[in-house]
């Protein structure tokens, strides 16, 4: 789809998805792959979201927002991503599926998009489920753009909280320039890796002197951190950096 | 063995859980058999979901008092079960006077041919190529196992109706346990009181065959066999093996849970063969595979994948 073209949600319309596969990355992520059943089409840009419609005894159903994980190249189905929230009503929903039901969902809804043409460098920071969006990023402009520099910092707790990887080395073979961090708030004395908060990665790298693009995704408190760092601190302009929160 | 069975992944407990429950209504052929020589099949079902029904609410008022008042919604939700249930038995046992038990036992098993498109139109579930498949060669292997072939009679009669019946009820039953399984507050308690609503729905033809055939409600004389079959029957097979069919349907869809519950069958063959020394013959053990193969392959394919870290 072109940059040009934002595809109308029609609140209404109904799609319906049925389950492809359910895959549990950790006991608290689970993904769902979707695919579109009484449709010709589901036309989304990355970055969007959908309103999942949870069925919820003698009522209306409750809707929920995800982002999609997946390419916007496909137009009969995507990917969403699940953090298991102990009393969410769409996590009970969602983890209580067992693979034959067909799922309601609305959309395409959200506004935060890749921004082309692109810098040179662009970081993605995200917590928890906020990979999705940054997923969906890269997958739909990998092959258009795939010699930007891209820096993808990605918070968890804990490492049994880690997921994704094999999906994000997949990406790092067709990208040259792409690498991905996981940083840890609460690892293991054993753990290499990146250790604190993703905001604490700011540091890591120079954005000051290179043309850089931020987008966010996940907590909104690593979100206002890192608004606060380079809006308040480092005088980025606004127009450089895209937020997506959910808590 | 405890320790690694907690280890196991939600959905591989179910399937477990469901494979026990068809060993043990596999067994619950030969505790029939017991009982039968001294109760009649209306009033074996009475006493078998009596005293499940009794057992069950002792057991958690005395252990559990708080799940017993919490649960109390399980009652209403367990109404719908519970009279498919019922109707399962009645159909089949009606059935029975005008059909062999070999046709019985083969009308019965189209539940699981019969689950994915009731599923379908019911529920709005998925209609899974691999369930379909999976289900018609499970009927294929019933065929083989119950020797089929050899049944003299073969003709579609009032009896194969009424089982025909049964067979519906029984889909029903497997997806009226599949939609509420998530919404039950106490597993156990909702098979408690599905055993009594199968209870209360044959009471009334318990009572016109008491009648009708002077059958007292308690034999005049009776062996110790049979009333521990019974018991057997109320404990494990209406109290534990339906537990575990409601909790293992938390996680199995509708169609996987039919083929695991048609383990039955082969394991009342074999439990046969172990412990009453009937013979088995080559018909029979391929019937066996197709079974124990289809219900495999659907488990396999229906189960939820685990990432890569």
């Amino acid at each position: 789809m072109s940059q040009a073209q934002t595809p109308t949600p029609n609140l209404r319309t109904i799609y319906n998805f049925k389950l492809n596969k359910i895959i549990d990355h950790t006991p608290q992520i689970r993904e769902l792959y979707c695919e579109l059943v009484n449709m010709p089409a589901f036309n989304f840009r990355a970055g969007q979201f959908v309103m999942l419609h949870v069925p919820v005894e003698s009522g209306k159903p409750a809707l929920r927002a995800y982002s999609i994980a997946s390419t916007d190249q496909l137009k009969n189905g995507f990917k969403l991503i699940f953090k298991f929230v102990e009393t969410g009503i769409a996590s009970r929903f969602v983890w209580d599926l067992k693979g034959d039901e067909i799922l309601n969902m609305t959309g395409p809804f959200g506004k935060v998009f890749f921004q082309e043409p692109p810098t040179e460098q662009v970081v993605f920071l995200n917590t928890g489920s906020g990979i999705s969006q940054h997923f969906s990023f890269l997958e739909s402009k990998m092959s258009q753009y795939p010699n930007l520099n891209y820096k993808l910092f990605f918070g968890v707790r804990h490492e049994t909280d880690v997921y994704y990887e094999a999906e994000l080395k997949r990406l790092q073979a067709q990208l040259p320039n792409f690498e991905y961090h996981y940083v840890l708030s609460r690892p293991t004395d054993s753990w290499t890796g990146k250790r604190g908060y993703v905001q604490d990665c700011l540091k890591n790298f120079d954005y000051k002197n290179t043309p850089t693009t931020f987008y966010m995704c996940g907590n909104g408190a690593m979100i206002k951190d890192v608004k606060k760092q380079l809006f308040e601190i480092d005088g980025i302009d606004k127009s450089k950096v895209w937020a997506e929160a959910f808590d | 063995m405890i320790a690694r069975y907690r280890g196991l992944s939600a959905y591989n407990k179910a399937v477990l859980q469901l494979i026990l429950a068809g060993s043990i209504w596999g067994l619950s052929f030969i505790c029939v058999l017991w009982a039968l020589k001294d109760f009649s099949t209306s009033t074996l079902i009475f006493w078998r979901f009596l005293f499940a029904f009794i057992i069950g609410e002792a057991v958690l008022f005395l252990f559990n008092p708080t799940e017993f008042k919490n649960s109390m919604p399980d009652i209403k939700l367990s109404l719908l079960s519970g009279v498919a249930l019922g109707a399962s038995l009645l159909l089949q046992t009606h059935g029975l006077h005008f059909t062999t038990a070999t046709k019985s036992s083969f009308i019965t098993s189209l539940y699981v041919v019969l689950i994915p498109f009731a599923s379908y139109v019911f529920f709005k579930k998925q209609v899974k190529v691999s369930h379909i498949i999976c289900g018609a060669i499970a009927f294929i292997g019933m065929a083989f196992l119950l020797n089929l072939h050899s049944e003299k009679d073969l003709n579609f009669n009032i009896g194969d109706l009424i089982t025909f019946g049964c067979a519906i009820t029984s889909t029903f039953h497997i997806m009226f346990v599949g939609a509420a399984a998530n919404k039950v507050k106490n597993a156990f308690r909702f098979n408690t009181y599905q055993t009594f609503w199968a209870l209360l729905l044959t009471l009334p033809f318990l009572v016109y065959e008491m009648n009708a055939k002077h059958i007292p409600i308690w034999p005049s004389a009776v062996e110790l066999r049979s009333v521990l079959s019974i018991l057997f029957l109320a404990v494990f097979v209406t109290l534990i093996a339906f537990y575990l069919q409601i909790v293992a349907q938390k996680t199995l869809t509708n169609s996987t849970a039919s083929l695991l519950c048609l383990l039955e069958a082969p394991n009342a063959f074999l439990f046969a063969y172990l412990i009453l020394g009937e013979k088995l013959i080559g018909f029979q053990i391929l019937g066996i595979i197709l079974i124990l193969g289809s219900s495999f392959l659907s488990v396999f394919i229906d189960r939820p994948k685990n990432g890569s870290t």
